[in-house]
């Protein structure tokens, strides 16, 4: 997919045998702003006349791979998603699932023309005037159920051996290291201590952070579905809350009750399951496949079997990430604490 | 050996370099991003010179005491005893890097299966030390992090 020269034949080429059209690429750029996969912008004219630009979405060679995610999981939620256009998000098109056209297994989505919302705060949009608008944002994905998904999506069985199985994973990213971590085994045994109350299972994003909402002038777009599973749907709100604490700004944080009250307006969930002290542990719960594929990748530079900065930097990351959840621990601690006592 | 300038030192100017000449200079974005990391990761190695050694040493011993009194608190926790027996004859062979290192994960190997019996055994106590040492870790990853960005991010 990086090779600029012969990608637009390769283009023409899949696109012809997949649609019995022929297009003619006019640009193929590749495209920066994710670590996980190589993207690139693809305009074309088709034999009729139309132009249309797309995404195109590949794996980087393994040994550059940062994080390891499944093209056909992606391409089974963009399919679903699409078809049931309940989320604003740009359509999947295209899939090369086998990856002889590529090198590498590949989706095609419609491109949409706008900076990321996060682009849009640092160049000075107002986030106090957006905790709405993300809160919708959210709910429109927590609104989906297992059953308006496609059934090669995973079903977990229900949502106490759900949460269990995802607590476990903080166990086993130290396990699987090649040294100790032995902050996500004390991370997981205190989340299987303080379990919240039970929700219904629902679509969750798994990247849900203002990188992934593009902000066009007609509304916003969600983009980046390769962590989409079904799920418990306070993942997202406390992935979102976790991850801008690192990457402000943090729109839920600037107004927590009222980002949570439009929430639930919007999906019809209750105050006792979704308030300040859940999305606190969701903050540390959601991270956690993220968290695992950085260890995992991290573990294989310090195995001399990686190597580049975007793989060693994440030693850093992930020395944030755990002060975040040791943070969001101890401030649900103190707030169970002033519960109890008041 | 040269000890002066000393290894942080030398580290230090060179993230400035990567800042404040060589970053500026560069073009391309996908350079830019590398060169962003590379500064903080230049930057990160120049605290671990200085301290990681004696950082570890005293942590070390602060997690075989706590060790010690879950052994003592939960005497039937299964391969507890044994754990922290084995690290203790093991020893720190050296103050070389690789030498520390392992005895320092030896140690938390044992720490978080200590951590994980207070959880199961209801040793609230031992939970809030447990918690007490994760955040004293977190801190000295805090000292070696620094100002922390996420380059290419928007």
């Amino acid at each position: 997919m990086r090779d600029i020269a012969a990608m637009p034949a390769k283009v023409e080429a899949f696109l012809s045998e997949a649609t019995g059209r022929r297009a003619e690429v006019t640009n193929y750029e590749l495209m920066t702003g994710g670590y996980s996969r190589v993207m690139a912008r693809v305009d074309l004219r088709w034999e009729d006349g139309a132009e249309e630009t797309f995404v195109l979405r590949g794996d980087p060679p393994p040994e550059e791979a940062l994080l390891h995610t499944d093209r056909d999981h992606e391409w089974a939620v963009l399919r679903g998603l699409t078809e049931i256009d309940q989320i604003p998000m740009p359509a999947a098109r295209y899939y090369d699932a086998t990856g002889t056209h590529f090198g590498t297994k590949a989706i095609f989505l419609d491109h949409v023309t706008a900076p990321s919302l996060q682009g849009r705060f640092d160049t000075g949009l107002d986030p106090a005037a957006n905790v709405i608008g993300l809160a919708d944002a959210a709910a429109s994905i927590a609104r989906i159920g297992p059953d308006q998904l496609p059934v090669e999506i995973e079903r977990p069985t229900d949502w106490d051996s759900y949460l269990d199985g995802v607590i476990d994973l903080w166990a086993d990213i130290d396990r699987a290291y090649p040294g100790a971590l032995p902050i996500y085994r004390y991370v997981a045994a205190w989340l299987k201590a303080n379990k919240p109350p039970e929700m219904p299972l629902r679509l969750s994003h798994g990247d849900f952070q203002c990188a992934n909402i593009l902000a066009a002038d007609d509304g916003w777009q969600i983009i980046d579905w390769e962590y989409a599973h079904i799920g418990d749907p306070r993942e997202d709100l406390g992935w979102h809350n976790g991850y801008h604490a690192a990457a402000p700004p943090n729109c839920y944080a600037l107004d927590p009750e009222g980002f949570l009250a439009r929430y639930r307006q919007q999906t019809g969930f209750t105050e006792e399951q979704v308030n300040q002290l859940t999305v606190g542990y969701f903050t540390i719960v959601a991270t956690v496949k993220v968290i695992a594929g950085i260890a995992t990748a991290l573990g294989g530079f310090a195995a001399g079997q990686a190597q580049g900065a975007t793989i060693s930097f994440n030693y850093l990351s992930l020395t944030f990430s755990h002060f975040n959840f040791l943070n969001a621990i101890a401030g649900i601690e103190a707030a169970i604490a002033q519960l109890e006592g008041a | 050996m040269i000890p002066n300038p000393t290894t942080d030192q030398l580290l230090a100017d060179a993230a400035r370099e990567l800042a404040e000449l060589i970053l500026p200079a560069v073009d391309d974005p996908g350079v830019q991003v590398a060169v962003e990391m590379l500064e903080q990761l230049v930057r990160s190695c120049s605290v671990r010179a200085a301290h990681e050694i004696a950082w570890m040493h005293d942590q070390i011993a602060e997690l075989e005491a706590f060790c010690a009194d879950a052994v003592t608190a939960m005497p039937d926790a299964e391969g507890l005893a044994a754990a922290l027996t084995e690290h203790q004859e093991a020893g720190v062979a050296s103050l070389h890097l690789a030498d520390v290192v392992a005895a320092y994960n030896r140690i938390s190997d044992v720490t978080s299966s200590a951590m994980e019996a207070a959880f199961a055994a209801g040793e609230t106590e031992l939970q809030q030390r447990a918690g007490t040492l994760m955040r004293t870790r977190m801190e000295l990853e805090g000292e070696i992090r620094g100002e922390f960005r996420m380059p290419g991010r928007g």
